[in-house]
């Protein structure tokens, strides 16, 4: 009887906890893209990284060759970084600039509790860009994909965009620190586009900096639909899928070390809206 | 004439010392063709001299150039309606066109610096000797180039100003433009339809010239092509300003729409 008690006592819990992200993510989805109308949503979040994906899978086959799949589907990963970098990345800034920071850090509710709703909706988003990347590779320059790496190739995209939306709560937490978001935001969204693989392979890279991309998201995704592409199996590269879910994880946990010392410091000073 | 010349040249000085203290300009015209130069130059790393020289050294350059006349010089007269100062420019005896042209000239000139900015990291960073066959034509293309990308920007500055939904263009329009006119690779890449819409756009000659500028292959006939579209870009953007004019006085919207 106990048992049967606790148990719908956490499922309820469960439930609730659920109901809560997903009020917390519509809103503040909403609160970043309602003000548009559907032709500034087509515009803004679809159009322009479509276009960039196509410019530059162009570009990396004209200058390196291999074949025109591998580097379109690099460069449709990558797309997820528009929504990581320029959605989550400006979240806790929106907050700041509307006046509600404050309310936020003076809330009850976890950090985690804060920062994870604020990036879910994003991730989907991403993959749905990501998506009508693929559909649009399809019909304009006939990308074929064998219908065997599909459910393999959902798990990357899923991977690549968690990882992608964790290293945005990053960029979210150091824009609280610079009143320069916008190069903030470029630099790290042109950071991931040069230094994960989408446009070169990485053997380019001179020593010394060629760790770099292995400490950033997406990299591994990358690398992992190449090896789908040229006919490898998931199982053989499971440590990159494992990798790029893991290196979210512990941008996860970077991202809550960094807003809880930003918030200890401005709350001691003072600072939090100076910046 | 000499009061236009100097209303052009005070407005230009006037941009050029205000507009680079907008961090956005300021990672238009600085730090961006440091990127591009670097991720264009690895993705060339191990193509022809004449590729790299034309797409990751040129290419790089243009790209930037190309990026603050969309994100600065297309949308001046906007960002005059959220200073509130719009309606003081408009009335200026000096002449509401002139002064915009001056500050779309002042960003032509930070647009000049990040190509040399791009130039010189390029060629720094990957130590590769550059060919440029006819020198003397490169430097007329780069210069008509200019003075043909100021006109662009001239010209999405009146037709940004017309219509709230060309101004939605001005987010999209960067990367179609690097494909379409062959900054990062060649036309000859995309299909016939696609070729023949890019030789509707000035830095598709342009980038023809300082092909053959660099090559040596081909015909500077293309100079042609870069002057006639210049011309018409100018005539276009004079009818969008007679355009704003009339708007203006008739409606009384130039502070609304």
């Amino acid at each position: 009887m106990n048992t049967n008690l606790t148990y719908e006592s956490n499922l309820e819990s469960l439930i609730d906890l659920l109901k809560r992200l997903v009020r917390k993510a519509t809103f503040s989805y909403k609160a970043l893209f309602s003000v548009l109308n559907w032709k500034q949503y087509v515009f803004m979040n679809l159009s322009s990284p479509l276009a960039q994906m196509i410019c530059f899978a162009m570009l990396a086959t004209y200058a390196n060759g291999g074949g025109m799949e591998k580097w379109l589907l690099g460069n449709a990963l990558v797309m997820t970084y528009f929504n990581a970098i320029f959605g989550v990345g400006s979240q806790l800034t929106r907050e700041r600039n509307t006046g509600t920071l404050t309310m936020l850090i003076a809330s009850p509710s976890s950090r985690l509790g804060i920062l994870i709703p604020r990036a879910t909706l994003h991730v989907l988003d991403g993959i749905l860009t990501v998506i009508i990347g693929f559909l649009v590779a399809f019909i304009v320059f006939g990308l074929r994909l064998p219908l065997n790496i599909i459910p393999s190739l959902i798990l990357v995209l899923l991977a690549a965009s968690f990882s992608a939306m964790a290293f945005g709560i990053i960029i979210s937490c150091l824009g609280l620190l610079t009143r320069d978001l916008n190069l903030l935001l470029n630099v790290a969204s042109m950071s991931l586009l040069g230094l994960t693989g989408a446009n070169f392979p990485l053997s380019y890279l001179p020593n010394g900096i060629d760790y770099i991309p292995w400490a950033l998201p997406l990299t591994r995704s990358i690398a992992l639909s190449k090896h789908l592409i040229s006919g490898q199996v998931l199982s053989n590269h499971l440590n990159l899928l494992i990798g790029e879910v893991l290196i979210g994880i512990i941008f996860i946990f970077i991202g809550l070390i960094m807003f809880k010392t930003i918030e200890k410091q401005a709350i001691s000073k003072g600072t939090l809206e100076i910046f | 004439m000499l009061s236009i010349l100097i209303t052009l040249s005070a407005s230009s000085v006037q941009q050029f010392k205000t507009s680079i203290n907008r961090a956005m300009f300021r990672f238009c015209v600085i730090v961006s063709p440091i990127i591009w130069g670097l991720l264009l130059g690895m993705i060339y790393k191990e193509a022809s001299l004449q590729d790299f020289t034309l797409f990751a050294l040129l290419g790089s350059g243009l790209s930037t150039f190309w990026a603050s006349i969309c994100f600065s010089s297309a949308s001046d007269i906007h960002r005059e309606r959220w200073y509130g100062t719009l309606e003081n420019i408009y009335a200026a005896p000096a002449g509401f066109r002139w002064i915009v042209l001056g500050k779309i000239i002042g960003n032509s000139l930070w647009g000049m610096m990040s190509i040399g900015i791009s130039f010189f990291v390029v060629w720094l960073v990957y130590r590769r000797p550059l060919i440029i066959e006819h020198p003397l034509w490169f430097t007329i293309g780069l210069l008509i180039m200019t003075l043909s990308l100021i006109a662009i920007g001239y010209f999405m500055a009146g037709l940004f100003t017309l219509s709230r939904n060309a101004r939605l263009m001005m987010n999209f329009m960067e990367f179609p433009v690097y494909i379409l006119c062959g900054i990062l690779f060649p036309i000859t890449l995309l299909p016939k339809v696609l070729q023949y819409v890019g030789h509707l756009l000035s830095p598709t000659w342009a980038i023809k010239l300082l092909r053959y500028s660099i090559t040596g292959e081909g015909t500077y006939n293309h100079i042609y092509g870069l002057i006639l579209l210049t011309v018409i870009y100018i005539i276009l953007a004079d009818i969008f300003f007679n355009a704003i004019d009339r708007k203006c006085r008739i409606d009384a919207t130039l502070e609304v729409y």
